[in-house]
């Protein structure tokens, strides 16, 4: 039997009007600003809505609790308003895959209650407890906050490992930027595609540059791991790769493109 | 306890007049430049132990082919400046300790012949086969060139983590800014001083901001063990009172020599 193919519909949830280039490409470009936008993936098929990731919840909560971001992210680009564009309610999104626990990829999980979260255990087990320097990245309790992941009516489903969710949706760990984050690969009629989450935020990162052949993401937790991350995703078969924050994924509103 | 007592002579070897801070303060700073001095240590014991801590910086026509352009001037040569100003030739010294094999503390390693000189073995483990990113930091065999500390590998003294080396002297294992960097812990009149090497590059690593009790350097391979290891160095600081000397900080200069003797009231 074919393996099911899908579409995958980038959606733009807002932006970072002002970002540090360097905080996605370790080392290189400090001090250059850029616009760096806030994505989740709508993957369809096989009679199936698929969301990877949720975005940022609105511009009141990234004031409050993320001030050095410089957000533009207006209510009419929510992640209910877009997807409400798209003709879908939270009730046709079948589930969820979380590339990783960052309050910008999972702000909104409470917006689809019951709908099963795909995460990694690593990535829980990290966040319930991450270092202080990454206390706000992950809403984490020790900094007050409750992470909106583990908010009620959520249902995390918790991965170890490489895994396939459903036939042609598969999910591979890819610690580094953090310790569980992982990359979705979508069958689609133009090959596979790869969802890759904050391990590639923009495509330079894996494109790399002419010291690198990959670049790692100026967040990090641990860049011995990131190297073998990139080893193993060298391996993966993919025709393109879709990053977690560049402008350039929105150059085709639906992917395989032509 | 000890019976020695040492006193440390920083001893600047030049510097990158060029450097974004945030390689010293991660995610603090980004864009701002600053400069980032080449300081060795020597200690001089009450015992007469003669011992040097890290051996500095490449000349500067290395570095601008392989690294960076540096400001190295006139007089900065670390035993031309161990001749002069302290009167101590290479064989004079006892032994060397290296805080760990970046280029820019082991690159004269070299020029003192026949003496030990103590690294972890976790450091030498690293720099053989390091991540891509710190293949030149490392002047790796994979960067393509031999670097000076390869050139003394004979006289690398390997410890195995936290070791008492001599009276007064203790090594102390740091990972973080490089997998097996040491601190050192020298007892002095005025207690215990720890050289923290790149584990902690300015006071402010230490001090911290509004946000964090402490910033790691930016410059690293696992934020997650550089954070245990500020846990175990804010240990050292309640249990022995410890007094830090960052690695790159200009600051450090200001002083000729530590304990700073006590100004009389
Ligand atoms: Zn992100
Ligand atoms: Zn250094």
């Amino acid at each position: 039997m074919a393996i099911p193919t899908y579409t995958i519909k980038p959606l733009y949830l807002g932006e970072m009007t002002k970002y540090e280039k360097s905080m996605h490409t370790f080392t290189f470009d400090y001090g250059v600003k850029m616009h760096s936008p806030y994505l989740s993936f709508l993957v369809q098929g096989n009679g199936l809505n698929i969301l990877v990731d949720t975005g940022p919840k609105n511009y009141e909560v990234i004031k409050k609790y993320h001030s050095h971001v410089e957000a533009d992210v207006p209510p009419e680009v929510h992640i209910l308003k877009v997807l409400e564009r798209e003709g879908l309610k939270p009730e046709d999104i079948d589930f969820i895959i979380c590339t990783h626990l960052h309050w910008d990829h999972c702000q909104n999980n409470d917006c689809f209650p019951g709908k099963k979260v795909y995460t990694q255990k690593r990535e829980v087990l990290y966040a319930i407890n991450p270092i202080e320097l990454h206390w706000y990245t992950y809403e984490s309790p020790q900094c007050g906050l409750s992470p909106v992941w583990a908010a009620a009516g959520t249902k995390l489903v918790v991965l170890d490992g490489d895994e396939e969710i459903v036939p042609g949706i598969e999910v591979f760990l890819t610690p580094g930027h953090t310790p569980g984050s992982q990359c979705v690969r979508v069958n689609t009629e133009d090959g596979y595609y790869l969802i890759a989450g904050d391990t590639v935020n923009i495509y330079e990162n894996w494109a790399g540059n002419a010291k690198y052949r990959h670049v790692p993401a100026g967040i990090h937790v641990n860049l011995i791991e990131y190297e073998e991350t990139f080893k193993k995703m060298d391996k993966i078969e993919f025709k393109e790769i879709l990053p977690g924050h560049d402008m350039k994924v929105l150059d085709y509103p639906l992917y395989p493109h032509k | 306890m000890p019976k020695a007592t040492y006193r440390i002579y920083p001893i600047y070897l030049g510097e990158i007049p060029e450097h974004d801070k945030s390689s010293f303060t991660y995610m603090v700073d980004m864009g701002k430049k600053t400069t980032c001095p080449f300081i060795s240590f020597l200690l001089l014991g009450s015992n007469g132990r003669k011992i040097l801590v890290d051996t500095g910086p490449c000349d500067a026509e290395w570095a601008a082919e392989y690294h960076m352009p540096l400001n190295i001037p006139a007089g900065c040569e670390l035993t031309a400046i161990l001749k002069e100003r302290f009167q101590i030739a290479p064989e004079d010294l006892d032994y060397l300790i290296c805080t760990h094999l970046h280029w820019d503390h082991s690159c004269g390693n070299h020029k003192f012949p026949g003496k030990k000189i103590y690294v972890q073995k976790r450091e030498l483990e690293y720099a053989l086969d390091p991540l891509p990113i710190h293949r030149g930091t490392y002047e790796s065999p994979q960067y393509g060139v031999v670097s000076s500390w390869v050139k003394a590998k004979d006289q690398l003294e390997l410890v195995d983590g936290d070791t008492e080396i001599d009276d007064g002297i203790r090594l102390v294992l740091l990972p973080g800014h490089s997998d097996g960097m040491q601190g050192v812990l020298v007892h002095t009149e005025d207690g215990e001083y720890l050289l923290a090497g790149d584990c902690i590059n300015l006071y402010e690593n230490w001090t911290g901001n509004a946000k964090l009790r402490h910033i790691i350097g930016g410059l690293h391979s696992d934020v997650k063990a550089y954070f245990k290891t500020y846990e175990k160095i804010e240990a050292l600081e309640r249990d022995e009172h410890i007094r830090i000397i960052p690695g790159h900080d200009p600051a450090v200069l200001e002083h000729e020599a530590y304990p700073v003797p006590h100004t009389p009231v």
